[in-house]
């Protein structure tokens, strides 16, 4: 076995193994629970109805799960990093294992998605149910065009972010433990002190925003002729990300060193 | 050329330079003495040799390719280090399990052999051993992983006396079984003397002793005696320090003789390794 696949078995034993677990206790937790409790309260009337909002609300949290997940393993770094280097293994095929683990597990994250999607979307509720497609379900007019896009965008979505928690974990092992720590404190407190600025603004002056709004909904691909989003704009954003993203986590990676004293 | 070659390689942190312009070369199938004061240096050109961390200048080559970002020649060497960089939650079956992967191969016979001998058992979460098994867990790995070049940076940190003497009979077992190069870096001089047949001295972040341990102790003398005898004796040979009690002088001299004609007054004896390494890393300062 080449030492590629040797760190991709490595990362993979973990990933998956913690993603798997994750998604249990979502089932369990979203759908498990209530069925039961259901079934205490009310017996058997209404079940599916109550058992298809719950797959609605596993898909919404299908996706937070991925992308919160996906992102940390993105993130891990400094660990592996010695463990690897400790083993014989260069940052270069660090690196590679890693976008390839990545790739692996962003795919089966987005199939445990997809399936969720799918049962959701035969609730009743329709494109409602599913993120996704309430979002972008006019653009094809076409259920199997919208459900093969819906795969596409949100891999790439899930990788994007994977990347950048590759870059974010990077930057964070390159800190001191002191800095870390400096920076983990400081992090959430000025996304709270900002977000409570943009609140202010919003309250009294809106229409400064407007053209971030603009920026967003231009991001996001929504298109005021068609009237609805067109997935292939946030697709070919992001794809152009994640390349730019690659080549700065590659560049990070080069710098990785272990620490005096730990 | 076969080997590692060091050329020319600083180092610094935090603006302060640790190792001055290191060059040296690590032949095969021999086994180094690495030695220096705490702070000299040492960790740092180890971890330089398996690329742990980069030169700020020079390079480091093996069998002639160059180490940096290269699987093939990182897979020839490992370094056992007093930092942990094993993942905290793996059991010590599972750092076997993947080093065996990683390096594509483990003595798995050796490892169970010193398992036994030392007590360690590998079903336990390398976070939750002691400090003597961690050193134990660290020691096993770098015998029985399939390297031409181990490098031990104090590998006997925190083992009691019996483990250590386990340690030294496999270390030396396993080099006449599978010859192959050891760096041991240790301030226990005394217990590697016999081992080692080949001194890197570094003082200051320089390499200031790099031969064959014989050849340098067969240029190390303790010449005692009279003061006045011993320093007119030593009068223009490399005195590398002395030790004095009441006129009696011990002067120790590093380098040759010169032939000089010895008075009946005074002792040559052979330096041990111990002796020589405290004074030459001593700044030749006079103990009274």
């Amino acid at each position: 076995m080449n030492k590629v696949a040797s760190v991709i078995k490595y990362d993979l034993s973990y990933f998956v193994r913690l993603i798997l677990i994750v998604y249990l206790w979502l089932i369990g937790l979203l759908v498990g629970i209530p069925v039961l409790l259901h079934l205490v309260a009310s017996g058997t009337e209404g079940m599916v109805i109550a058992i298809l909002n719950d797959l609605s609300l596993l898909t919404t949290a299908a996706l937070f799960v991925n992308v919160a997940l996906l992102f940390y393993f993105g993130f891990l770094t400094y660990e592996r990093f010695s463990f690897l280097i400790q083993n014989g293994i260069s940052r270069r095929t660090g690196w590679y294992a890693k976008v390839i683990s990545i790739l692996i597990v962003a795919l089966i994250g987005n199939i445990y998605s997809f399936i969720t999607g799918l049962f959701a979307l035969n609730g009743g509720s329709g494109y409602k149910s599913v993120p996704y497609l309430e979002l972008y379900g006019h653009f094809f007019k076409s259920l199997p065009l919208d459900l093969v896009s819906m795969f596409i965008v949100n891999y790439i979505m899930l990788v994007m972010l994977a990347v950048f928690g590759i870059i974010a974990g990077a930057v964070f092992a390159l800190l001191t433990r002191k800095n870390q720590k400096i920076v983990a404190i400081s992090i959430p407190i000025l996304g709270i002190l900002l977000l409570a600025i943009l609140e202010r603004i919003v309250i009294r002056q809106s229409h400064i925003l407007d053209p971030l709004v603009a920026f967003l909904k231009f991001a996001m691909g929504y298109s005021k002729t068609l009237g609805y989003f067109n997935p292939i704009i946030p697709a070919t954003g992001m794809v152009i990300l994640i390349v730019l993203s690659l080549i700065i986590s590659r560049w990070l990676n080069t710098l990785l060193r272990t620490k005096r004293g730990e | 050329m076969k080997g590692i070659e060091v050329k020319q390689v600083t180092k610094s942190f935090d603006k302060k330079m640790i190792l001055n312009g290191i060059g040296m070369t690590i032949e095969p199938n021999k086994i180094y003495g690495l030695l220096g004061r705490n702070g000299a240096g040492k960790s740092t050109l180890l971890s330089l040799l398996v690329n742990r961390i980069a030169p700020d200048t020079g390079e480091i080559r093996l069998d002639n390719k160059v180490i940096r970002d290269n699987d093939e020649q990182l897979s020839k060497m490992f370094l056992m280090s007093e930092v942990d960089l094993y993942p905290k939650n793996l059991k010590v079956k599972d750092v076997f399990k993947w080093t065996k992967s990683f390096y594509g191969g483990f003595d798995e016979e050796l490892a169970q052999d010193l398992c036994e001998k030392f007590g360690l058992q590998t079903n336990i979460i390398f976070n939750k051993l002691s400090t003597g098994y961690r050193t134990i867990m660290k020691l096993i790995v770098a015998l029985a992983v399939p390297v031409e070049y181990v490098f031990l940076d104090e590998p006997i940190l925190g083992l009691d006396a019996g483990h250590r003497e386990i340690f030294y009979n496999a270390l030396v077992e396993t080099y006449a079984e599978n010859p192959r190069t050891f760096v041991i870096s240790t301030h226990l001089i005394e217990e590697i003397a016999n081992l080692i047949e080949h001194v890197l001295v570094i003082d200051h972040g320089r390499l200031i002793v790099d031969d064959e341990t014989e050849k340098v102790l067969g240029e190390a003398y303790v010449v005692s005696g009279p003061e006045d005898k011993v320093d007119e004796y030593t009068q223009g040979l490399n005195v590398i320090g002395s030790d004095k009690l009441a006129r009696i002088k011990a002067s120790y001299v590093f380098g040759s003789l010169d032939n000089k004609p010895i008075s009946d007054l005074i002792n040559i004896d052979q330096m041990d390794l111990q002796t020589l390494f405290v004074n030459l890393t001593n700044g030749g300062n006079e103990n009274e």
